[in-house]
């Protein structure tokens, strides 16, 4: 890797700067607040020490995927933002009329369906992939909503860039509604 | 205004109210209100989920018409073989009677279920 990105760079820099910052507030609890804090209050600082240190670590882990990510397969977002507009029409949307009809129509179909979501791993996989392509279509729309209207510029470099943003900030979130579901 | 920008703005209004719609579910998924009733009685939902069929089926059907024709054209299909490109507009013509059809489907779904 001869030159990383800007995107990466700042990742990097920011998980770094936010490591050390949790390493030197961790050691400031250990050694000059264990004096002058109770035992609980001690304990609710080091959970929020850990927790920064956790995310510190997030943000290092976003910045090399952001380094790996240039000319990558999934950053072709405008071909891909296309085809899961293609995919959101002629499959989620007929999904979200079966889903709908199931919800609504009476007690009984409510609760089967939710409980075939709740215990059928390959219903769920399969709605969830859906969400995420909808998810998909609307972090790339911004995307390109923002260029639309001239807000982001719409040159190569930039390009680039933005793809590489809207794909992490795509992973973010489909990490967390993935989560959401589980 | 002419047709042409009236479509563009279209596109992309009506996508601002999906970004909407979507928190709007999420919101509602995470605060622990859907069950049955929600879905039966809640006519704010209604009224939104039937502003969204309309509304997806306006972007949806700009977004598929120009993917139809920027790709299947006499040009693009031409780089597969010379037959596939003498009847690109026959197969540009099928696919938009498809997913207008779709669309169709799925609008009188959408209020029937919602409504009915």
């Amino acid at each position: 890797m001869s030159e990383i990105n800007i995107t990466a760079k700042l990742f990097l820099l920011l998980g770094a700067f936010n490591a050390a910052l949790a390493e030197m507030l961790g050691a400031f609890g250990a050694h000059s607040l264990k004096t002058r804090l109770n035992v609980s209050m001690l304990k609710t600082y080091e959970t929020g020490v850990e927790y920064h240190l956790y995310h510190s670590l997030g943000l290092i882990i976003v910045g090399i995927i952001a380094m790996n990510l240039t000319n990558n397969f999934w950053l072709r977002s405008s071909g891909w933002y296309m085809f899961s507009g293609i995919i959101i029409f002629f499959l989620v949307l007929p999904v979200s009329v079966y889903a709908l009809m199931e919800l609504s129509y009476s007690q009984s179909s409510y609760n089967s369906i939710t409980q075939l979501f709740d215990t059928n791993i390959v219903f769920k996989s399969f709605i969830l992939m859906l969400i995420l392509v909808f998810k998909y279509h609307i972090f790339t729309g911004v995307r390109h909503m923002l260029m639309d209207f001239h807000l982001i510029s719409e040159s190569l470099a930039s390009s680039q860039r933005s793809s590489v943003i809207t794909l992490i900030l795509f992973l973010i979130d489909a990490l967390l509604t993935v989560w959401m579901f589980i | 205004m002419n047709l042409g920008r009236l479509f563009w703005y279209a596109q992309r209004y009506s996508a601002l109210y999906f970004l909407v719609f979507v928190i709007y579910l999420e919101f509602l998924y995470l605060s622990n209100q859907l069950n049955f009733i929600f879905f039966e009685k809640n006519i704010l939902f209604k009224v939104l989920a039937t502003l969204f069929i309309l509304l997806a089926n306006i972007h949806g059907f700009i977004g598929l018409w120009t993917v139809g024709t920027d790709y299947l054209t006499k040009r693009t299909l031409g780089f597969l073989s010379d037959g596939l490109g003498g009847v690109a507009n026959t197969i540009r013509k099928t696919y938009e009677f498809f997913f207008v059809a779709i669309g169709f489907a799925l609008t009188i779904s959408y209020f029937y279920i919602i409504w009915f």
